[in-house]
């Protein structure tokens, strides 16, 4: 049996108690990219993270289930645009997140 | 890979996608305020530093510049589908922050406490600082910008003739150079 690091047990506790939601890096990295900016459409985060429509989509619609995202649809030169925002539930939770983040890194070294 | 390392790299990620998006650019603004700084500071030797068409100038240019500058920054932001209306207001805040100063400057002239030509001096030292803050808290590429409006200023004090139309051509080519940097960086990374 493999012998288990006693910071890496710390740090799984530690863990637990992350938001789920923002255990995945395409969910974290959006939420903090639009915690940087007020607004971002679809194309722009796909851009930046460099993931296909379906799986950029998926992430979004979870975040946005959860509250994380507030949705406005727009038009530009007779196409539909898609706004993503990061509501107050979405910025306190990814403050807390990140908080907890920092305390694992600083605990684990 | 350990939990830990898996957080480690995805931190890593998010913090390279972060580095990805830096501040909107829009090189029409950095156009727009070339043409207005070359008419503004050739203005200077043209009418005369206490001339009242400086002031004039000034005070109808600068708003309005700052207003067309608005519209150019939400266009740019529209069309990359990226708003920043946080940073906007940041902006705003620092030009304002300059404009208001300067004109409260303007009673140091009207006081006869420095004369009409040292005013005209002072205000290109100001918007040197005014670049320089805002290169270093909002957009880097202002920076070198803040350093030919500090050479400006000294071409103001020590050229015999044609000072300020000198120093609104060296801004005037520092804006557009910078203008251009920033677009073909933008389409690198697009």
């Amino acid at each position: 049996m493999p012998r288990v690091d006693p910071a890496d047990v710390e740090g799984l506790q530690e863990l637990s108690a992350l938001q789920g939601l923002l255990e995945h890096r395409v969910r974290l990295a959006i939420c903090v990219l639009l915690s940087e900016h007020d607004a971002m459409s679809f194309s722009r985060l796909k851009q930046v993270l460099e993931e296909t429509d379906g799986s950029l989509g998926t992430h979004l619609r979870k975040l946005e289930d959860s509250g994380f995202l507030a949705v406005e649809k727009s038009f530009r030169d007779r196409r539909p645009v898609t706004w993503y925002e990061l509501t107050e539930a979405g910025r306190s939770n990814l403050r807390r997140h990140v908080a907890n983040l920092a305390r694992l890194i600083e605990r684990v070294g | 890979m350990t939990d830990t390392d898996s957080i480690k790299d995805d931190i890593a990620y998010v913090r390279a996608v972060a580095e990805r998006t830096g501040p909107g650019h829009a090189p029409a603004i950095y156009f727009v305020w070339a043409v207005i700084c070359v008419c503004g500071f050739s203005l200077v030797d043209l009418v005369g530093p206490g001339s009242s068409w400086v002031g004039i100038y000034w005070v109808t240019a600068g708003p309005a510049g700052g207003a067309l500058t608005w519209w150019l920054a939400v266009r740019a932001g529209d069309r990359d589908g990226q708003a920043d209306r946080r940073t906007g207001k940041r902006w705003a805040g620092h030009f304002v922050g300059f404009f208001v100063v300067g004109l409260l400057g303007c009673m140091l002239a009207a006081t006869g406490e420095l004369s009409w030509p040292g005013l005209s001096s002072l205000w290109i030292l100001l918007l040197a600082l005014t670049y320089f803050l805002a290169g270093l808290h909002l957009d880097r590429r202002l920076m070198p910008v803040s350093l030919v409006l500090a050479v400006g200023y000294l071409v103001t004090l020590y050229l015999p003739e044609y000072r300020f139309t000198t120093a609104g051509v060296l801004v005037a080519v520092a804006l557009v150079v910078q203008g251009l940097r920033g677009r073909r960086e933008a389409h690198a990374t697009s």
